[in-house]
């Protein structure tokens, strides 16, 4: 079964821990517009988010099936596009969209399977241009 | 008290001891300053990364703890943090190994440098086989760990020892460029990508708790935000000091590439200057290195 190289690993971890920084910027650039119940929310996105990006890292999450090379690039469109949107967002049911579609492309990344991979990317798009 | 008169060699003896002569000279020749001198530096480069890897599993320890903290006030346990850090220190653990092996290899080349007999340790060779075994190291870096292990770990008997360590270098110099190659790239961007994220997941713990009660207790915020500082200063010069192990690893592997063009006079003076000037470069990255964990 190919892997990801590590360069292609790598990239994502990048990817994910500046999405997790945008959001953090997000969350306390609008604290006192936010619950506290949606900052925890919001907390506990991006501390998904920084996990999935160390388990990029350390190399150990893996790509199933041989569309790696193409998973990849929607992968890392659709982290940018999303890393984007979060920066500019205003409205704070976005921010939790964006944040939730993140942390599920992340799942699926970490899952393997091409095939949720492929769906999560088509949804993080949708979201970030959303 | 008169000498008796020597008898002359028999041509059987003079050709013996011709060849004696030769083998002395061709081990002379190779005086091996130059790699007694570079191994040793060689050494304290790859004798880090225990330390750098064990303070790289503490800081995923720390970061989960700071998660687990900001989610609930229950109480947890250590096992909750190593189940949190498993891949990371599964990960580690290939570094450390691939360290190990590099430091057997500069053992064995030392040995054979001053002559000794090398011991055989299947521990190193078992380290090799250990690496090859874990999927996320490419398979020429798992060939190369593999075969620096097997080189490490066999044993040296014959009589010219320092003869061998020409084509030791010449066969291992690939092998060597690999490994100090993959450990560079693992320590600039993964391990520094690890110390980047616990750095974000530090700041993100103390900014919230700060931000949610400095003004009921401005006081307290002082000495929160003074320990903040403390270990914000101490994660930025670890990763500083990654990047120059990292860095020193590139070193260690241009020193042996300089043994490798000059196998055929390894007791020349000049390639004696340039592992003189390689080690001094390693130096300086070992005491920053020092400093830092």
């Amino acid at each position: 079964m190919p892997t990801m190289t590590p360069e292609q690993s790598r990239s994502i971890a990048k990817l994910y821990s500046d999405l997790a920084s945008a959001l953090a910027d997000y969350r306390f650039t609008h604290w006192a517009e936010l619950s506290k119940a949606q900052r925890a929310e919001i907390e506990s996105h991006e501390w998904t988010l920084l996990t999935y990006s160390s388990n990029m890292a350390a190399r150990s999450i893996r790509l199933a099936g041989a569309e790696s090379a193409t998973a990849l690039a929607g992968i890392t469109r659709a982290t940018k596009r999303l890393t984007a949107a979060v920066r500019r967002v205003a409205s704070v049911k976005r921010a939790f969209a964006i944040a939730t579609s993140a942390v599920t492309l992340g799942g699926a990344i970490a899952s393997g399977h091409a095939l949720a991979i492929g769906e999560a990317v088509s949804e993080a798009l949708s979201v970030a241009d959303g | 008290m008169r000498r008796r008169a020597v008898p002359p060699p028999s041509p059987r003896a003079r050709i013996c001891r011709l060849a004696l002569l030769a083998a002395s000279l061709a081990a002379g020749c190779t005086s091996p300053a130059a790699v007694t001198r570079y191994t040793k530096s060689a050494t304290l480069v790859t004798a880090k990364l225990p330390d750098v890897t064990d303070a790289l599993s503490r800081s995923c320890r720390g970061a989960a703890s700071y998660r687990l903290r900001r989610a609930s006030n229950d109480w947890y346990g250590d096992d909750s943090l190593r189940t949190a850090c498993a891949d990371r220190e599964s990960a580690l653990r290939n570094v450390t190994r691939a360290g190990r092996v590099l430091s057997a290899y500069f053992a064995a080349l030392e040995s054979l440098a001053e002559n000794k007999l090398t011991d055989y340790d299947a521990k190193v060779d078992a380290l090799g086989s250990a690496v090859g075994e874990a999927a996320d190291v490419d398979k020429r870096r798992v060939k190369a760990i593999e075969e620096l292990a097997k080189f490490a770990s066999s044993r040296t008997t014959d009589g010219y020892r320092r003869t061998k360590l020409r084509d030791a270098i010449a066969a291992q110099n690939d092998n060597v460029q690999a490994v100090t190659g993959a450990l560079h790239e693992i320590l600039d961007r993964d391990l520094a990508q690890l110390l980047a994220n616990d750095v974000a997941a530090q700041t993100s713990f103390y900014r919230a708790a700060l931000t949610e009660s400095s003004r009921a207790d401005p006081l307290t915020a002082i000495l929160v935000r003074d320990a903040y500082d403390e270990r914000a200063a101490q994660l930025a010069e670890r990763s500083a000091a990654v990047r120059s192990l990292g860095q020193a690893l590139l070193t260690v592997g241009r020193g042996h590439q300089a043994l490798y063009d000059a196998r055929n006079h390894l007791g020349g003076k000049k390639l004696l200057a340039a592992i003189v000037s390689n080690a001094r470069e390693l130096d300086v990255a070992i005491a920053r290195v020092n400093k830092a964990f």
